[in-house]
């Protein structure tokens, strides 16, 4: 079983197997490109705690592949979220956009999935303010602004449900 | 230079930025400009305001650190609602949530047609996959297949389109085209948006969905509709209207309203399609079918009335309107006034009917439309039900001659309701073939159970049915609408032809043009068998009212009604002459099998032969001696 070495950004490395490196799309895809080698791969972008967790996800659904799916592929769904997945995205909010990064940066589709769709529902429901309150986001509307975009969704608004 | 080295790297096109750059922080009041700033703002922070971004950082260093794709992605997941609360957090999320790539997916999930053969208007369509669904029958399949329903926004897109392209060759280079540029561009980002904008409010403040319901009911239950939920209908009608008159910027296509008319219709047919399953043949399904013409009859009536509230209201704003104040509606196929005409006078008012292609859009009158819709559906549908095998009746003479006649009546109303139903001309030509196979494949179960009527001697209701029969015709040929079968049917008429020569019966017959005298006439006519045709002079009546009503700029009344009155042909007017003579002797079956002997190879209306064939069964019931000489 051939592995691969990959290198945090913090200069920790690890070893793991190809097949769980591969879930990675570009990790996948630099290795084809370069060929097998020796050296550690090097992932400047993802910190070593982030990586650690990115690979448990990984190993995780290497061993228990999820069932496909693909024919309801075009319904985006926020409550198909796996248990386990669920369970992993129960982190604090830093280190979640932080998986969202890395997963982004690695091309890692599942998990990309199941954490935007972990932020999407922080989101779902929620009122402007408290959207603000959850990511601590500072509203950057002048007054003018707000009143504009206040009567540009004015369609919506009164839908009732 | 930082600046607008940045810029290439965004998204954004050169112009808009250069242009944005220049107003940056002025027009904060400019709405137009907003957005745009907006994004501006969002793109160029790092590098224009160095505070701005470093307080962005502190404060939300985690969001800003991911990428606006992945934003898009987690914005994906949310509805309409939420991505409205979004806009209003801060700049970045407005932006974001403006996304066409956020809005396309939530107005093709929800507005959009395509896939299903109904529900534009209709959030909840659940209602309608009940009568939807097809049965088993390759006949069903294929009606229900049919695209009743055509795209309305293509071409909108398309305008949008070429404006793109128009702007992206001529506008780059030339500092005039900035500005349309610009407004192009703002279009265009938000373009999905504002289609679902459009859709929504059509939906909500319009009353569409009720408007839907109620039309559906009507046509099922026009007896049972009082006067409560008739005035309800025309006051969602005038809030159309009125919504179409507010809102300039965008049009609602007046076809999505006949569009919708002919998915009801549809629906009410097959529903009664597959209810006649469960009924045998013989008097039953006769009464059935009789039962079911009446109140599609009283439904037509109706629905006529409503519409005509509807013409009067929105055809003459839509003519002032549309061409002022559309921004896009040069490159749209609806245009004003000669639209309408075409939309109410179809091909009739060319003169020639049979050499009539023509242009964009083939619609049909109302009433025409909602008697086709009958033919096809319904009419296709007993026909294919049934086991009997065309080629017996080809091959046989008197007795199968019957079912011949039944068969081809249920051919030419399928025919007949295929066009009317296909608003396209695009679709047209694919419909019509389709059906013809099936009916020549099909046994004929209307012309089964005529037989069994006649074999009981209930010629009661052979002469019921044969008087539906007319009055479809009469509603089919109203407008001297003969020809949209010959577009589509080309092939069904050699069909028929060749059947009718084996058959040594001249098959082409005027039958429809025959009631398609004046009104008088016909009643006198229809008289002679049952009494209850006040109903049908009440409609024409009420039609050429409708007719003068809805088209008060273009065509004059009287224009109109010579239209009416060149419709039939010599050989009708002298055949309804002779039918006068014979019904005063009583022999009005004789004399009208003679003049299907006598005129069956002159030219003949194509879209009623198969009706003329299934009078001509009846009345073969009804006389057989006459017939046998």
């Amino acid at each position: 079983m051939t592995t691969v070495k990959l290198e945090s950004s913090d200069e920790k490395t690890y070893e793991v197997e190809k097949e769980i490196a591969c879930m990675s799309v570009t990790i996948k895809n630099m290795l084809e490109d370069i060929g097998e080698t020796d050296a550690a791969i090097p992932l400047p972008n993802v910190t070593s705690s982030i990586l650690e967790k990115v690979l448990e996800y990984c190993k995780h659904h290497h061993e228990h592949p999820s069932p496909q799916q693909d024919e309801k592929k075009d319904e985006k769904r926020l409550d198909d979220i796996p248990p386990y997945d669920r369970d992993f995205c129960k982190v604090d909010q830093p280190t979640l956009f932080e998986l969202i990064l890395a997963a982004n940066y690695l091309d890692i589709k599942p998990l990309l999935d199941v954490t935007c769709k972990t932020v999407a529902n922080m989101i779902r429901g929620k009122t402007p303010e408290e959207i603000r309150k959850i990511f601590n986001i500072k509203n950057d509307f002048t007054p003018e602004e707000e009143e504009q975009i206040r009567k540009e969704n004015e369609w919506c608004e009164d839908k009732g449900n | 230079m930082d600046l607008q080295f940045n810029s290439v790297s965004i998204n954004l096109e050169n112009i808009n930025h250069e242009t944005n750059n220049k107003n940056t922080n002025n027009n904060h009041n400019n709405s137009n400009n907003t957005e745009r700033k907006l994004n501006n703002q969002n793109n160029n922070c790092k590098t224009e305001n160095e505070d701005y971004m470093i307080v962005d950082e502190q404060n939300d260093n985690i969001m800003l650190q991911l990428p606006k794709e992945v934003w898009i992605q987690i914005l994906g997941y949310l509805s309409e609602k939420d991505l409205f609360n979004c806009s209003f957090v801060n700049q970045f999320l407005y932006t974001l949530s403006q996304d066409n790539f956020l809005w396309k997916p939530l107005y093709l999930k929800k507005m959009d047609s395509n896939n299903t053969t109904s529900s534009i208007f209709l959030e909840q369509s659940n209602h309608k996959k009940d009568t939807l669904q097809p049965t088993a029958t390759k006949l069903h399949q294929n009606i229900s297949q049919q695209k009743f329903i055509y795209k309305i926004y293509k071409p909108k897109l398309k305008s949008f389109d070429e404006l793109s392209n128009d702007n992206n060759n001529s506008g780059s280079n030339n500092g005039e085209n900035q500005f349309i540029n610009e407004k192009f561009t703002y279009y265009t980002k938000i373009f999905w948006k504002f289609l679902y904008k459009e859709r929504k409010e059509i939906v909500r403040e319009g009353g569409i969905e009720e408007f839907y319901q109620l039309i559906s009911t009507l046509i099922a239950f026009p007896l049972e509709f009082n006067r409560k939920a008739m005035m309800t209908m025309y006051t969602i009608v005038f809030q159309l209207c009125i919504m179409n008159y507010k809102i300039k910027n965008y049009y609602l296509p007046p076809l999505d309203l006949y569009k919708m008319l002919v998915e009801c219709c549809h629906n009410h047919l097959f529903k009664l399609l597959q209810d006649s399953i469960f009924i045998p043949d013989g008097p039953l399904l006769i009464q059935y079918y009789v039962y079911h013409w009446q109140s599609f009859l009283h439904a037509i009536k109706r629905i006529n009335i409503v519409f005509r509230y509807f013409h009067r209201d929105w055809i003459s704003k839509q003519q002032e309107e549309l061409l002022s104040t559309r921004p896009f509606h040069t490159n749209l196929n609806i245009n004003g006034s000669t639209w309408w005409k075409k939309l109410l006078f179809s091909t009739g008012s060319s003169g020639s009917s049979s050499d009539t292609p023509t242009s964009t859009t083939t619609v049909v009158h109302l009433t025409t439309m909602m008697a086709r819709g009958w033919i096809s559906v319904f009419f296709l549908g007993l026909q294919v039900n049934e086991s009997d095998n065309q080629t017996n009746n080809n091959n046989n003479t008197t007795t199968t001659t019957n079912n011949n006649n039944n068969n081809n009546n249920n051919n030419n109303n399928n025919n007949n309701n295929n066009n009317n139903i296909i608003i396209d001309n695009s679709s047209e030509p694919t419909t019509p073939t389709q059906n013809i196979e099936i009916e020549t494949d099909a046994p004929n179960r209307l012309i089964n159970s005529l037989k069994l009527c006649s074999t009981e001697l209930n010629n009661n209701l052979v002469i019921r049915f044969l008087v539906s029969i007319f009055q479809l015709q009469e509603f089919l040929l109203f407008l001297g609408d003969a020809i949209p079968n010959l577009n589509s049917i080309p092939i069904t008429n050699q069909q028929q032809q060749q059947q009718q020569q084996n058959q040594t019966f001249p098959i082409n017959l005027p039958a429809g043009q025959f009631f398609q005298t004046s009104p008088q006439m016909n009643s006198s006519y229809y008289q002679s068998f049952s009494s209850d045709f006040n109903f049908n002079i009440q409609n024409q009546t009420q039609i050429t009212n409708n007719q003068s009503i809805l088209n008060p700029n273009s065509l004059s009344i009287q224009q109109t009604n010579a239209f009416f009155i060149n419709a039939p042909t010599p050989v009708n007017r002298s055949y309804i002459t002779t039918t006068q003579q014979k019904q005063q002797e009583n022999s009005v079956f004789g004399e009208f099998l003679n003049f299907l002997h006598s005129s069956g190879s002159s030219n003949a209306v194509h879209c009623d032969d198969e009706m003329s064939k299934v009078a001509r069964e009846c009345f073969s019931f009804l006389s057989p001696k006459q017939q046998q000489k």
